[in-house]
Formats: C-alpha cells, sequence, structure tokens
C-alpha cells in the first residue's frame, strides 16, 4: 500500500509462455495490417492483367490472383478488415455483454427475463443466427458488426451474470450496502472491477470467434463485399482457381489461422494467469 | 432422477418457446417486410398483398403468432416459395443426409480425440502431450472452411477416388456414399476432436488425482482396469456435456461444410433459402435449428444424469 495516498500499489502480473506467444503473434499479424500501407507495394484493388495467376517471385512474393492484383496487398489489407469487424465486434459485446450481465446478476427480477433471452439466442448455432440475422439487416460492414454483436452478447451475459452472482452477498459488497451505497455504485465501483478477470478473457475468445465468423460469412457471400479485400471472401475468390493457383486458397488461410490461433494461446494463458483456480 | 429429467423437460419449455419467438420475429424485422424483398423491382400494391396474406402478414401479430405456435405443434411451417412443397417436408427429406454428416463427425471425433486425449493424459508432461496439445491447440483454431478448401485442394484433386463435392444416398452402395461423406465428416470431425482431446486430457488428469484411484492402484489392480474401468467411465462426464454444447457449433459447421461440398442437406437449404429471400422456408429452418439444439442439449443432460446419478442428487440439494 501507498503510504500517502492509501491506493494499491499497480503490481506487474507475472506474464505466463501463452500470453507472451499469443500476444507476440498477435501484435505481428495486427501490425502487419495496420502498417499495410506501407509494407504492401501494390494497390489491393489494382490489377495488372498480364500479371494475372502469377506463382509467388520476387515481384509479388505470395502471387497475384485472376485479376493480377498482388496477394501479399491484399492479404494485409484485407486483414484490417477482420481486425476492424473483431475489435468493434469486442468492444460492443463488451460493453453490452457486462451491463446486462451485470444487471442480470444483481437483481433478479431482471435476470429471469434476460435469461430466458440469452438462453433462446444460445440456442442458435452461431454462424446461422449471424447469416440469419445478416438476411435481415442486409449486407453491409456496419450490419455485420451489428450481427455479431448480437450473437456474442449472450455469452457475455452469462459469464459476466455468473461472476457478479458469485461475488454479490462477499464481505466488501455488503460493507458498501451497509455504508448506505446506492446499487448503480456498489455495481461500478465494486463488483465490476472484481470481475474483470473472465471478462478479459471472454474477451479474448469473442475476439478469435468474430474474426472466424467475418471470415466465414465473407467466404459465403454474406459478410464483406468485393473489391474490398477481405480472408474471406479471397478464400471465395480463389476456390475457382485451386487447381492453377493454389495460393489463392492457402495464403488467406494462413493469415485466419495464425489470428485465432494467436487469440486462443493467449485465451489460455490469460485464463491460466486470472483464473485462482489454475493460478498456482 | 426421474424428477431431475422431467424438470430438466420443464425448463426446456421456455427456451423453445422463446426460439419460436425469435424465429418469428426474425423475418417481421426485415426493412420494407419480406414481401418487398422478395418481389424486388417488380413488386406491385397486389403482388405485396399476395405474399403478405400467404405469409399471413395480413393478420394482427397477436393472430400471426399464434398461427405460427399452432404450426410448429402441427409440423406446419407453410409452403415453401422457391420448392412450392411444404416446409416441413423439405426438412425431412433433408435432414437424414445432415444426420449423416453430423454423426460421422462425431465418430471421426471420437475416433480421434479421445484416444488422443487418453494418450496425452497418460503421458503428462512427456514430448508426447506437449504434441498432441500442440496439435489440439492448433486445431481449435482452424476455420472449417479453409481445412475443407485445402482437404479438396490437397486430397481430393490429387486422389480422384474422393469426389469434390457432392453426395451419393446409402442407397446407392456404401462405397460410393463413403467416398462422399468421409472428408467432409473430417473436415467437420478435425476441429470437434481437438475440442474433445483437449477435455479429455484434462478430466483425465482431474480423475487421474482423485483417491478412489490411488485406492484402486493400492488394492493392486491392473492399470488398464484402473484407467478404462475407474478413470475413463467418470472422465466421460464432462466429456459427454461437452459434446452436448459442441453439437450447436456442430451443426453450425455443418451448414457452412455443406455448402461447399454441395451436400444437399439441411445446412445447404438453409443457405439456398437466404439467398432465394424463400421466407417461409428461411423461418421454418431458423425455428428447426434453434429446436434441434435445445433437445438435443436435453438429451446429452439425460445421458449425463445416467452416467452420473450424483448429478440429479446434487441438483436437489
Amino acid at each position: 500500500m501507498d503510504g500517502k495516498t492509501g491506493r494499491k500499489k499497480w503490481k506487474m502480473p507475472e506474464l505466463n509462455g501463452g500470453i507472451i506467444v499469443g500476444g507476440l503473434l498477435l501484435l505481428i499479424m495486427i501490425l502487419l495490417s495496420v502498417l499495410a500501407p506501407l509494407l504492401a507495394s501494390y494497390d489491393p484493388n489494382m490489377g495488372e492483367i498480364r500479371e494475372m495467376l502469377k506463382g509467388p517471385c520476387s515481384g509479388h512474393i505470395l502471387g497475384t490472383d485472376n485479376y493480377g492484383r498482388d496477394i501479399l496487398s491484399r492479404v494485409l489489407y484485407g486483414g484490417r478488415v477482420s481486425y476492424k469487424v473483431g475489435i468493434t465486434t469486442v468492444g460492443m459485446t463488451v460493453i453490452f455483454g457486462t451491463l446486462v450481465g451485470l444487471l442480470a446478476g444483481y437483481y433478479w427480477k431482471i435476470d429471469a427475463v434476460v435469461m430466458r433471452i440469452v438462453d433462446g439466442l444460445t440456442a442458435f448455432p452461431a454462424i446461422v443466427l449471424a447469416m440469419s440475422l445478416m438476411a435481415v439487416f442486409g449486407q453491409s460492414d456496419s450490419n455485420l458488426i451489428l450481427a455479431l454483436t448480437i450473437v456474442y452478447i449472450p455469452g457475455m451475459t452469462r459469464v459476466i451474470r455468473s461472476s457478479v452472482m458469485s461475488v454479490k452477498h462477499a464481505e466488501y459488497v455488503e460493507a458498501a450496502r451497509a455504508i448506505g451505497s446506492s446499487s448503480p455504485r456498489i455495481l461500478l465501483r465494486h463488483i465490476l472491477p472484481n470481475i474483470i478477470s473472465p471478462l478479459i478473457v471472454q474477451a479474448t475468445l469473442v475476439f478469435g470467434y468474430a474474426v472466424l465468423a467475418e471470415a466465414g460469412l465473407s467466404y459465403l457471400g454474406m459478410g464483406t463485399q468485393p473489391p474490398t479485400p477481405s480472408w474471406g471472401n479471397m478464400l471465395n475468390e480463389g476456390r475457382n482457381f485451386m487447381v492453377s493457383a493454389p495460393w489463392l486458397t492457402v495464403v488467406p488461410g494462413v493469415f485466419i489461422f495464425l489470428t485465432v490461433l494467436a487469440l486462443n494461446i493467449m485465451g489460455d494463458g490469460l485464463r491460466d494467469l486470472l483464473d485462482p483456480k489454475t493460478r498456482k | 432422477m426421474l424428477r431431475y429429467i422431467g424438470k430438466r423437460i420443464l425448463l426446456a419449455i421456455p427456451t423453445l418457446l422463446i426460439v419460436a419467438v425469435i424465429s418469428f420475429a426474425m423475418i417481421r424485422m426485415i426493412p420494407g417486410g419480406p414481401a418487398v424483398n422478395y418481389l424486388g423491382i417488380t413488386a406491385t400494391p397486389e403482388t405485396v398483398a399476395e405474399i403478405n396474406a400467404r405469409l399471413g402478414l395480413d393478420r394482427s401479430i397477436a393472430e400471426q403468432f399464434l398461427e405460427f405456435l399452432k404450426g410448429i405443434c402441427t409440423g406446419d411451417f407453410g409452403t415453401s416459395f422457391v420448392y412450392n412443397r411444404p416446409v416441413m417436408s423439405l426438412i425431412l427429406e433433408k435432414l437424414p443426409v445432415t444426420l449423416q454428416l453430423t454423426g460421422c463427425a462425431v465418430l471421426v471425433s471420437i475416433l480421434m480425440g479421445i484416444p488422443l486425449g487418453l494418450a496425452a493424459a497418460m503421458k503428462r508432461g512427456s514430448w508426447m502431450d506437449q504434441g498432441i496439445t500442440a496439435l489440439a491447440v492448433c486445431g481449435v483454431a482452424i476455420p472449417e472452411f479453409w481445412l475443407s478448401l485445402m482437404l479438396v485442394q490437397f486430397i481430393s484433386l490429387p486422389v480422384a477416388w474422393f469426389p469434390t463435392g457432392g453426395y451419393a444416398a446409402m442407397g446407392e452402395g456404401f462405397l460410393p456414399w463413403l467416398r462422399h461423406i468421409l472428408l467432409p465428416a473430417i473436415t467437420l470431425g478435425f476441429i470437434f476432436s481437438a475440442v474433445m482431446c483437449r477435455m479429455t486430457r484434462s478430466a483425465m488428469i482431474d480423475v487421474l488425482s482423485q483417491d478412489y484411484i490411488k485406492t484402486a492402484r493400492a488394492k493392486g489392480q491392473k492399470e488398464w482396469i484402473v484407467m478404462m474401468l475407474h478413470a475413463f467411465r467418470n472422465a466421460m462426464i464432462p466429456v459427454i456435456t461437452v459434446v452436448g454444447i459442441s453439437i450447436c457449433s456442430l451443426i453450425g459447421g455443418a451448414v457452412v461444410v455443406e455448402q461447399i461440398y454441395s451436400i444437399p442437406g439441411i445446412g445447404r437449404l438453409f443457405i439456398n433459402a437466404i439467398m432465394d429471400r424463400d421466407y417461409p422456408l428461411f423461418q421454418g429452418l431458423v425455428f428447426y435449428l434453434g429446436a434441434f439444439v435445445v433437445v438435443v442439449n436435453l438429451l446429452v443432460d439425460m445421458i449425463c444424469v445416467l452416467l452420473n446419478p450424483k448429478i440429479s442428487l446434487g441438483d436437489h440439494s
């Protein structure tokens, strides 16, 4: 404790291998996309007909597609779409899922209604619900984010609700109640900081799910629409050239795989670090 | 135990009702209404009114919902716009194909995931454990749509024995059926097997540290009896629960895999219903897919109670 302020000094947690390896891999993948304008030698949408379906060579490290567009440039820019959708979906899921989960966990009357809706929504396979919502809302990036947020809010709500229920009768909450703290204050100042660990782990998982779902929906023609490059629609375009240009389907898939792998490893590492049951 | 099962069935009813509400609300949320969307630029007030009447949208919401619930109870989800056939008959026609695919995928995942999980748990900390764990972590991260493309690219195309898509019914012979179903089942089952492997490993490690295992070993029982009779059986309870939870993602995966391999199952029908704006079929399938998962989860819960009656006792306490 700091003697002057009475506040706890923030201590750097001991990072485990999962967080370091997953975090580094994710950082590299995100940086590749963020720095796409610097790293990519070509315009991702500009094709050169004489260069079409060229295999990996010095001019095009990862080859070109059927319009003569550079695959490296497209895959770097494509990551921007995946990360934009992933990060925005995580942000919105965390905000709304936490809010609903806090209320459901704290007020039993709200819980009864909210959890029935959550049960109903989680009955649908995520991709089925996402496709259905895209069919209803129409195809656009913002609708894709909205659909994925609706799909992943129930999972977040469940995690937050159960965490709230496990701490809402803790001594420090009872003490806050005894000194007359209002319910919103108890929820935001006392309960929320103590349930942040499962929230972070779930957010990491949702990021991975959202990247996968965006790619899947784009692959099926229901997500990001061409010519905007996204890993999913690159795979869809490449499937017609599997014999003559196998790199068109291999490269975007490897990028999706590495991103999801990084998030999964990081999620496992965070769970090990933050979950008191698994922490040594 | 019966009381627990009865309670579990009662709990599933409100969930099914919510699934019905979501399916019902879905097509009514379409901006402009389903009739205008289906007809597009050819929409006239007359044709819009005709489609609305066909979908029952010209009545009050309460009447529409009651009619929808009645349809669920009688298995009448209306008539498909595109196929001009009752939605239920289409679902029943395509269902066996999807069940075969998911069944084979579960089989693949059991054959791959459980032995690997057991081997990793029994050799905990060894290079084999680390290798299997790494493989499972990678397996979970592979998207099924990419895996299916890779299998087509590197197995179907070079090895002509495996077709790149399509489906052969059992009636056409076992071998043609197997040739068509094997790669899609491996695609779907591979990711599932990674989940199963991780779960089996952690459940076995947990069970192997229990006192009754030490007692069994102290009594001088053979190691394989300890493993199979005492450890494996108890470790299977969380694994079965995970199988139940994963059925939901397995059905989702089947939708994608069926589309990629051109398998005429429920998943392909669902994507076609979306693409063709076949709203009666879409609504029926949304409800059906949700309800299917609820029922499977219910069955998994019951299997878990049968395997471990303590679950129902715990519920009473």
